[in-house]
């Protein structure tokens, strides 16, 4: 018995190792490319030929400093009124009996149908109106919610039992009270979820920088590291560079808050 | 007795304004930022617009509808879309949870795998494909295996009948991660008491995962099919990402979606009013599917 | 209780008439800024009140950055009351979808460095305005680059480069193979390519890409006469060598061996043979530092032909003055500018005078001098995005699809029926 579960243990290792460097090949690819000369691009090449030059192009010759300050910026307001604004969204729907819940989340989910190149154009005239082209309030302002996190938000809160909030209302709280006292922090995992998954989406964002901002000061790291290849040139090498520089901000981030997923918050709320 | 009434109703009441006042913020954003240029966007479907020749815009009534059901290429790009859609779908809702599954046992460097299988979901879609399509160049190692089971060995993307399938294992891959993390988090909530009672009843895990997780997990389970499909039904990235210089949708319109047909139209061939109408047709078309799907799983409360 | 619903009443009833008037200002602004007279902020109008005015150039590629940096200075003394600010578009494809939105939302710049290959739309809707050739002294540029920028008898834009399209030679491969004389028609670039294809390197990279079917187009005596002549034998015979050359095993596109275009494929030593043009050399000595290669005019077919690739500044709809903006864009161009662009840039210049000493100074490219001369505009209908993706698509159906019989008069034919 004991044998055969260390056999299947070890099984386990072997296949979740093997998926493993399969999901890291494009990343390894980048890691690789960054740092070769541009002429060595897609060969295999020993270590001797290679250089951080890549790097040091990046941050010496095009603003990355400045870039990666402004995205950070734009993700972490657009994280905070997410966490905030969805969570509270998404629990009025699950938990709050009121006229027209159902209808909301029909629109909710109708929200997410309309492909969002169908409302840049007429939201970037809107955006220009009001002269927030080129600011931090145009990038960041209308994406301080989004519907798929309402929807989630909305789900993970159904599945919290009743009597933990029967148990609040019982001890005097308010409707509102027992979601910021009680429910939101026991719900650790799905914020960490929208944390992880806004902040990935808001840090990679491409479409709406591009057409929000035209001043390259003001440009956020995707942006900024397109114009690494000129108009009859491709640098694949810099370009993985700046896929490398994108990636690792983020997969921090995902480090530190998966740690969020851990077995027995919600029964621990339930034992109370 | 008249007492306890009242203060039910006013309980109600209460709960009735908290509700509202929760979704307020949302509401305000919603409206300034979704409604007002999406009911713009509907309104100019009825035109023949453009954003740029102002002048020349005028009432069509229906007509780009029409022009749009009539089309041969809308036709393709909604076969391809729904192929890739029931292909994806299944395909990354399955994978990601079997992976969250395994991700949230108790292992040795849990948080290196998790991180590592989040990865794919985070890195720009340019390495992804550019990566993806040396492995399925012609003659690269994979195809040469490939070949052996019984497949061409030609580039996939520049082929009329791979170039889909391509596409389709290029967002699979993407969106697994996604879905893990959703999973994952969405197994924090199933309580461990059940596990342990079921366990006293001498269940195996596979029992384990039907009976209780798959039914504990029914809202999430929800959520991850619904958003996968709307999600799915609108893919353009990896389209763009594919085509490089290319008009989208090449070869020849093999990989085009339709949401890439909705964007020649209106950001290539500037006729928004066009783009407007496939887009609303878009929208029916998801909305349609979405509310089959919710009827299917049934309430979820 | 009573008191909390009225509050809430209060808070949203005070939310929309806020809504409300936000619209209504900002919809009595758009008028103002659609007749692009007034421009938005106050500091802007301050500006305004000293006479000085801020007129913006748009542009892609940070190749160009020192160009249109030295283009705009002194342009204070050129044409007084103006000041200049560079506008920087991340990619060309931000630049082709997104100008036509900063257009309509009134934020695009005054002036735009633009290729003559993707402006047809430009003009058909306006965007671009044309302009007062009187205002403007264009004697020192050459006559063929300022005939690129006209269309239908008016000028659209004043060229900075006058680019010739280029044929380009592995001289590595060619030696080995045993070649000896260099291809004269495309004839012998066929025969070439059948000694020098072994394997899956290929004798010639066709990009399927309109830029490089036009060279070929041109060079059969064809040429897509902005929508009129699509349907000819000239350009049918012309994709039907591209089609029959790949139908032999002869040629690769760039994407069937997953890369971006054809400047990578020829450095990776994937084809011996290529269209291109001088970007060329910058590319293969960064890429490729070690290959031996040459830069030969496109060989001929039943003439010879090549387009006249040009970037120019051109004044978009957007420009608070027409004219003041017309004499900027002919200042922008001096020799200074394009001596920049050329050093830089690897642009060669639209002056005649650069020009001469562009193509004297660089051997690598001075048999490209004479194709200025019989080079001509790309000529794509006025309705140039779809005209190329149709023909493109026309185009992989006949190569990529596997025994097909589509032929070049096929296609020709196809495409011109969507340009009746």
């Amino acid at each position: 018995m004991k044998k055969r579960l260390r056999v299947s243990r070890v099984l386990l290792y072997v296949v979740l190792t093997a998926i493993s460097i399969m999901f890291l090949l494009p990343f390894f690819y980048a890691l690789y490319t960054s740092f070769l000369p541009l002429q060595y691009v897609d060969r295999i090449v020993s270590f001797d030929k290679f250089t951080i030059n890549n790097y040091i192009t990046l941050f010496t010759k095009f603003n990355v400093g400045r870039w990666y300050w402004n995205t950070f910026i734009m993700t972490l307001i657009t994280v905070a009124g997410n966490v905030i604004l969805d969570t509270m969204a998404g629990y009025a729907l699950a938990k709050f009996r009121f006229r027209g819940r159902n209808i909301i989340f029909i629109i909710v989910l109708a929200s997410m149908m309309v492909p969002f190149q169908l409302i840049i154009t007429p939201m970037y005239i809107m955006i220009a109106k009001i002269n927030w082209h080129n600011t931090i309030a145009g990038l960041t302002i209308p994406f301080l919610y989004s519907p798929i996190y309402i929807f989630m938000s909305r789900q993970f809160f159904i599945t919290i039992p009743r009597e933990i909030e029967e148990a609040a209302t019982i001890d005097g709280l308010s409707k509102a009270k027992t979601f910021f006292k009680i429910i939101l922090p026991i719900s650790g995992s799905v914020i960490a979820s929208i944390i992880i998954l806004n902040f990935t989406t808001t840090w990679n964002a491409y479409l709406v920088p591009s057409t929000f901002v035209t001043d390259r000061d003001k440009f956020v790291l995707v942006v900024g590291l397109r114009t690494v290849n000129d108009m009859h040139f491709a640098r694949p090498n810099l370009v993985m560079a700046g896929v490398v520089l994108t990636t690792l901000p983020v997969l921090l981030l995902f480090l530190r808050f998966q740690k969020h997923f851990v077995q027995g918050i919600a029964t621990t709320g339930l034992k109370v | 007795m008249g007492q306890t009434v009242k203060t039910l109703a006013r309980s109600r009441r209460s709960e009735e304004i908290t509700a509202y006042l929760f979704l307020l913020p949302v509401t305000v954003l919603w409206f300034v930022w979704f409604l007002i240029p999406t009911a713009y966007s509907m309104f100019i479907s009825l035109y023949k617009y453009s954003f740029v020749a102002v002048s020349q815009n005028h009432f069509v009534g229906l007509d780009n509808y029409i022009r749009a059901l009539t089309d041969p290429a809308f036709y393709k790009a909604l076969r391809n879309t729904l192929f890739l859609t029931f292909v994806a779908v299944p395909a990354q809702s399955l994978i990601a949870f079997v992976l969250a599954m395994a991700l949230n046992l108790k292992i040795k460097f849990r948080d290196i795998f998790r991180t590592i299988y989040y990865v794919p979901y985070v890195v720009s879609t340019i390495a992804v494909t550019t990566v993806f399509m040396y492995l399925f160049v012609k003659g690269s190692p994979l195809n040469k295996f490939l070949s052996l089971l019984g497949f061409d060995n030609v580039t996939w993307y520049v082929d009329f009948k791979l170039a889909l399938p391509f596409i389709t294992i290029v967002y699979v891959w993407q969106q697994i991660g996604f879905y893990i993390v959703i999973f994952l988090s969405g197994l924090q909530t199933v309580p461990n008491e059940l596990y342990e009672s079921s366990e006293v009843d001498g269940a195996n895990p596979f029992q384990k995962t039907i009976y209780i997780t798959v039914p504990m997990l029914k809202p999430v389970i929800f959520m991850v099919l619904a958003y996968g499909m709307i999600h799915a039904l609108q893919i353009f990235d990896q389209v763009a990402a594919v085509a490089q210089n290319q008009p989208l949708g090449s070869p020849a319109g093999a990989t085009s979606t339709l949401v890439s047909f909705f964007y020649v139209q209106s950001f290539k061939n500037w006729e928004m009013g066009y783009g407007s109408a496939i887009a609303v047709i878009i929208f029916l078309i998801i909305f349609i599917f979405t509310m089959i799907q919710k009827k299917l799983m049934g309430s979820e409360e | 209780m009573k008191n909390y619903l009225k509050k809430l009443c209060l808070f949203v009833a005070a939310f929309f008439v806020f809504v409300t008037l936000f619209a209504g200002c900002s919809g009595t602004k758009t008028q103002t800024d659609s007749s692009g007279e007034v421009k938005k902020s106050d500091t802007q109008e301050q500006k305004e009140q000293v006479k000085e005015v801020v007129y913006k150039l748009g542009y892609f590629s940070n190749q160009y950055d020192s160009t249109y940096q030295k283009a705009i200075e002194g342009i204070e003394k050129a044409v007084p009351g103006v000041k200049m600010e560079l506008v920087f578009y991340p990619t060309d494809k931000d630049y082709w979808d997104n100008l036509p939105a900063h257009i309509a939302a009134g934020t695009a710049p005054d002036l735009a460095a633009m290729t003559n290959e993707k402006h047809m739309d430009f003009i058909s809707n306006g965007l671009i305005l044309p302009i007062d050739e009187s205002l403007v002294d264009l004697s020192a540029l050459y006559p063929k680059a300022v005939d690129a920028w006209k269309y239908e008898g008016k000028l659209y834009g004043i060229p900075l480069t006058a680019q010739p399209e280029a044929f380009i030679i592995n001289m590595d491969m060619w030696k080995e193979a045993g070649l000896t004389d260099l291809p004269e028609t495309l004839e012998d670039v066929r025969e070439a390519a059948r000694v020098l294809t072994k394997g899956d390197v290929k004798g010639l990279c066709i990009n399927n890409h309109e830029f490089h079917l036009t060279q070929y187009a041109l060079a059969f005596g064809g040429g897509w006469g902005y929508g009129e002549t699509i349907d000819t034998p000239e350009n049918a015979r012309a994709l039907q060598f591209l089609i029959d050359m790949y139908r032999e095993g002869l040629a690769v596109t760039p994407k069937e061996v997953g890369l971006g275009w054809d400047g990578e494929v020829f450095a990776k030593g994937l084809c011996a043979m290529t269209t291109g043009g001088t970007w060329y050399v910058a590319t293969l000595a960064e890429m490729a530092p070690d290959m031996n290669y040459k830069m030969i005019p496109l060989p001929k077919g039943d003439t010879y032909g090549s387009t006249l690739h040009s970037i120019a500044i051109v004044v978009l709809k957007t420009a608070k003055d027409p004219e003041i903006a017309s004499k900027i864009a002919a200042y922008l161009v001096r020799d200074e500018a394009q001596e920049v662009a050329m050093k830089d840039a690897g642009a060669p210049p639209s002056s005649v005078v650069m020009s001469e000493s562009y193509f004297e100074n660089n051997p690598t490219v001075k048999d490209l001098k004479p194709v200025l001369d019989y080079a001509q505009p790309f000529a794509y209908p006025k309705e140039g995005q779809k005209f190329t993706e149709a023909l493109i698509k026309e185009f992989d159906e006949a190569i990529y699809t596997k025994d097909s019989t589509k032929s070049g008069a096929d296609i020709v034919k196809n495409v011109q029926a969507l340009f009746k």
